[in-house]
C-alpha cells in the first residue's frame, strides 16, 4: 500500500509543480534592449512612446519639432494589452553618442543631445504648447520654479494671514457677545485673499534629440564619440505630412448638445428641418494615413492600426476661437458675423427633464463657469444658407466652407410613386407593343 | 473585315437587342424595384438621421443613392449581356451569325454597344429621378450629380465588359449569370466589410479579427485594380474634393479596365469559338 502513497504524492507533486510552472509562466519574461523614446508632436500634443528593438519603423510629424532619445533599458511584452512595456525602474541608462539622420545612403544630419522642455502658458494639458530647447529651456524653468516658489510662499503667508484674521473676527465676535453691541462695519477688516496657482506649466528638463525634418522618409541611427554605429539602433524615419489640412467642426444640436456632429470636409452638408439652433466649435484638422498616425501615437503596439494601410482619419488640433469669427451667408452674401461665446448649460427645475442653454456672463451668474463655449448659429429656413470661419482681418479661413441646408421631409408616397414611373412607362411600351399586335396573328 | 464594316455590323447587332430591350418590361421593372429599394435605404435613411434630432451631416444624400443605382443597374445589364453571350452559343444563334459578316470583334462589341445604349436610357432615367427628389426634399445634389453620372457611365462599361469577359469561358447561360453575380457580389461586400472593417477601432478587435483585417488590407492592394467598386470609391474622393486630375485619371483607368476586358472577351471567343 505506501508504494501507492508515494505514487499518489508524486502526483500531487508534480500538479504541484506544473501549476507553479504555469503561474511562473504569466510573468512576462523582460530582455534589456536598446530602445528609441519619443515625445512625438501629433498635432494636438506631444504624446510619450518609445520603439523596442525589434520595431524597424519611426513616425514623427514633419515640420514640426519632436524629442527622441536613445537609451537602453529592459523591455517585456505584455499580451493583455499587446504592447511593449519598459521596465526603467531596473535598468535605464542612457546611450551616449550622436543620432545621425540618413537619406539615400547619405548622412544629411548629425544630431547631438540637448535640454529640453515643455512649456504650456495656459496650463498642463492645455493649448498651446511649446517645446524649448538649450540654454532657454533651462531658464524658463527656472522662471517656472521660481513662480511654483513665490506661489507656495504666498500660500504660507495667506495660510499665516488667514489664522491672523480668523483670530481678530473671533476677538470681535467675542467682544459683541460680551457687550451686545454690534461691532462697528468700519473697523472689520478685509478677508485676506487667496493666492491663485500659476497658470504656466512647465514640464521637468529632459535630454534628447531634437528632429525637425521635413517629410519623407529616413533612416537614423546612434553613432558613438568613435563615430561607430551602435548596434540595435538602426531604424528606418517617416515624417509624416497630412494629406490634406482644413477646418473640422464639431455641431451641436440645440435639442441634443451633448452628442455633436462632426463635419471635417467641405462636402458634409449640415442639413436642419426648419429653424434650427446649434453651436459649432471650430478645429484646425488634418487628414493622415489611419496606420502612419496610430504609429505615431503608440509605436510600443505593434499591432496598433494593423490592416489600416489603406484608410485615412481626420485629426482635430487646436481649436479655432480666438481672433476668428463665423460667418452665416446666404447667396454668397454675409449675413451675420458670430463672435465665439461661452454658454452655460441649465437644468429645468422639476423631475421633467429639460435644459436651457444661455449666455454665461460671470457679472449675472457668479460662482459658476461656462458649461462651453461655441459660436451660436441660429439657421432659419431657406436655401443657399453657408458658413465660414474667417479671421480678424475677413480672410476666409481655407477649408472652413461648409453648406446649410433646410430640408423638407417629402411624403414617401410621392418618393416611391415616383420612383415607380419607369415601371408605368414599361407597362405602356407593352400594352401599346400588345395592342398593335396584328389581329388574329398567332401568339409565338 | 475593315473597322468601318466591323462597326456597322455591330450597331446592328446592338440596334437589334436594343431594341428588343426597350420594348421589353424587365428593364423597367428592375429599374423601378431598384429605385424604390435604394430611396427606402438612402433617402429614408437620411430623413430617419435628420429627424432624430432635426439636424445631421450628410456628405451624398443624393448622389450616393443615385451612384449605388447606376452600379446595380450596370449589373443587371452586365448579367442580361453575359446570359445573351452564353445562352447565344449554347443555342447555336451566334454560329448562325458567325457565318454572315460577323466576326468576333463585332459581336463582342455588338453586345457592349448594347448594353451601354440601354444604361444611358437607365442613367438619364434615373437622373431624373433623383433631381426631382432633390428638389421635392431639398437634399442636396448639385453639380457632383453631373460628375457621378460621368463616373457612372465610365464604371458601367467597366462593369458590362466584365459581364462578356465572363460569358466567354462558360458555355451555359445560367452559369455565367451566376459566376458573373458572384465575382460583383464579392466586389462589393469585399468593400463594404473592408470599409466597416477600418473603421473598427483596434482594441475592440479579436487577434482573429486583427489578423482578418490585415489580410484584407493587402487583398485590398490587389482589388485596387481588379474591382470597379474601387475605381469608384477613387472616383468619389476626387468628385469630393474637386480633384480634376484624379477624377480624369479614375475615369481614364476605366477606360483602359473596359478595353482591355473587351478585348480578351474578343481574343478568348476567337480562340475557343462560337460553336456550342
Amino acid at each position: 500500500m505506501r508504494w501507492r502513497y508515494a505514487v499518489t504524492l508524486l502526483v500531487f507533486i508534480g500538479f504541484m509543480a506544473a501549476c507553479s510552472l504555469r503561474a511562473a509562466a504569466a510573468r512576462p519574461v523582460s530582455e534589456s534592449q536598446v530602445v528609441y523614446e519619443l515625445a512625438p508632436w501629433t498635432g494636438v500634443a506631444y504624446g510619450a512612446t518609445f520603439a523596442a528593438q525589434g520595431v524597424k519603423d519611426l513616425y514623427l510629424l514633419a515640420g514640426t519639432p519632436s524629442a527622441v532619445d536613445v537609451a537602453r533599458t529592459r523591455v517585456y511584452y505584455w499580451p493583455i494589452t499587446r504592447e511593449y512595456q519598459m521596465d526603467w525602474q531596473t535598468e535605464r541608462a542612457v546611450a551616449p553618442g550622436k543620432l545621425q539622420i540618413l537619406r539615400g545612403g547619405r548622412v544629411i544630419k548629425e544630431v547631438t543631445r540637448t535640454d529640453y522642455i515643455l512649456r504650456y502658458p495656459n496650463g498642463p494639458d492645455t493649448l498651446p504648447v511649446e517645446l524649448v530647447t538649450g540654454r532657454k529651456a533651462g531658464r524658463v524653468y527656472q522662471s517656472y520654479r521660481k513662480a511654483v516658489q513665490d506661489y507656495l510662499t504666498a500660500v504660507s503667508r495667506h495660510t499665516e494671514a488667514q489664522k491672523a484674521w480668523d483670530d481678530e473676527m473671533a476677538r470681535i465676535l467675542k467682544r459683541v457677545n460680551e457687550s451686545g453691541l454690534p461691532a462697528d462695519p468700519k473697523t472689520l477688516s478685509e478677508p485676506p485673499r487667496q493666492p491663485g496657482p500659476p497658470r504656466l506649466f512647465v514640464t521637468a528638463p529632459a535630454s534628447g534629440f531634437i528632429l525637425n525634418l521635413p517629410a519623407g522618409d529616413y533612416e537614423v541611427h546612434l553613432v558613438d564619440d568613435r563615430g561607430d554605429d551602435v548596434p540595435g539602433t538602426h531604424k528606418k524615419l517617416h515624417l509624416l505630412a497630412p494629406w490634406r489640412t482644413g477646418v473640422g467642426y464639431e455641431i451641436m444640436p440645440e435639442a441634443t448638445w451633448t452628442y455633436p456632429f462632426k463635419s471635417d470636409d467641405v462636402d458634409r452638408v449640415i442639413y436642419a428641418s426648419g429653424a434650427r439652433t446649434f453651436y459649432v466649435q471650430a478645429f484646425q484638422s488634418a487628414q493622415y494615413n489611419v496606420y502612419d498616425y496610430l504609429h505615431l501615437l503608440s509605436q510600443q503596439k505593434p499591432l496598433q492600426g494593423a490592416g489600416t494601410r489603406s484608410g485615412t482619419a481626420w485629426v482635430h488640433g487646436q481649436a479655432l476661437k480666438e481672433g476668428v469669427f463665423l460667418e452665416l451667408l446666404q447667396n454668397g452674401q454675409v449675413r451675420k458675423r458670430i463672435e465665439y461665446r461661452p454658454y452655460r448649460v441649465i437644468q429645468t427645475p422639476g423631475p421633467a427633464l429639460g435644459y436651457n442653454i444661455v449666455e454665461w456672463d460671470p457679472k449675472s451668474q457668479p460662482g459658476t463657469g461656462p458649461t462651453f463655449s461655441a459660436f451660436k448659429v441660429q439657421a432659419v429656413e431657406g436655401d443657399g444658407y453657408s458658413m465660414q470661419l474667417v479671421n480678424a482681418d475677413g480672410k476666409v479661413i481655407r477649408g472652413s466652407e461648409r453648406h446649410l441646408q433646410s430640408v423638407e421631409p417629402a411624403a414617401n408616397g410621392v418618393i416611391y410613386g415616383l420612383a415607380a414611373l419607369p415601371m408605368l412607362i414599361g407597362l405602356v411600351i407593352a400594352f401599346r407593343r400588345f395592342s398593335l399586335r396584328p389581329r388574329g396573328a398567332a401568339r409565338p | 473585315m475593315n473597322v468601318p464594316d466591323r462597326f456597322y455590323v455591330a450597331a446592328i447587332v446592338a440596334g437589334r437587342e436594343l431594341r428588343s430591350t426597350l420594348y421589353g418590361l424587365s428593364l423597367y421593372l428592375t429599374l423601378s424595384l431598384v429605385l424604390v429599394t435604394i430611396s427606402y435605404l438612402g433617402i429614408g435613411g437620411a430623413f430617419f438621421q435628420i429627424g432624430q434630432s432635426g439636424m445631421a451631416v450628410l456628405s451624398n444624400p443624393v448622389t450616393g443613392p443615385f451612384f449605388l443605382t447606376s452600379v446595380l443597374m450596370a449589373i443587371y445589364l452586365g448579367s442580361g449581356a453575359a446570359l445573351s453571350f452564353a445562352r447565344e452559343r449554347e443555342r447555336g444563334t451566334a454560329e448562325v451569325l458567325f457565318y454572315g459578316p460577323v466576326d468576333s470583334i463585332s459581336y463582342v462589341l455588338g453586345k457592349y454597344l448594347h448594353s451601354m445604349l440601354a444604361f444611358m436610357v437607365v442613367a438619364v432615367l434615373t437622373s431624373l429621378y433623383y433631381l426631382f427628389v432633390s428638389a421635392l426634399t431639398g437634399l442636396q445634389a448639385g453639380m457632383n450629380l453631373l460628375w457621378f453620372g460621368i463616373l457612372a457611365i465610365f464604371l458601367a462599361s467597366a462593369v458590362i465588359a466584365l459581364g462578356e469577359f465572363f460569358a466567354c469561358f462558360v458555355r451555359r447561360g445560367m452559369m455565367a449569370v451566376v459566376a458573373y453575380l458572384a465575382v460583383a457580389a464579392i466586389f462589393i461586400l469585399f468593400s463594404l466589410v473592408h470599409g466597416w472593417m477600418i473603421s473598427i477601432p483596434g482594441e475592440q478587435l479579436s487577434d482573429t479579427m486583427i489578423y482578418l483585417r490585415i489580410f484584407l488590407d493587402r487583398l485590398d492592394m490587389v482589388m485596387q485594380w481588379v474591382s470597379p467598386v474601387a475605381y469608384f470609391n477613387r472616383g468619389q474622393v476626387a468628385v469630393a474634393h474637386g480633384n480634376a486630375i484624379a477624377f480624369g485619371w479614375t475615369v481614364a483607368e476605366l477606360f483602359v479596365y473596359a478595353v482591355t476586358l473587351l478585348a480578351c472577351a474578343t481574343l478568348v471567343l476567337r480562340r475557343r469559338g462560337v460553336r456550342p
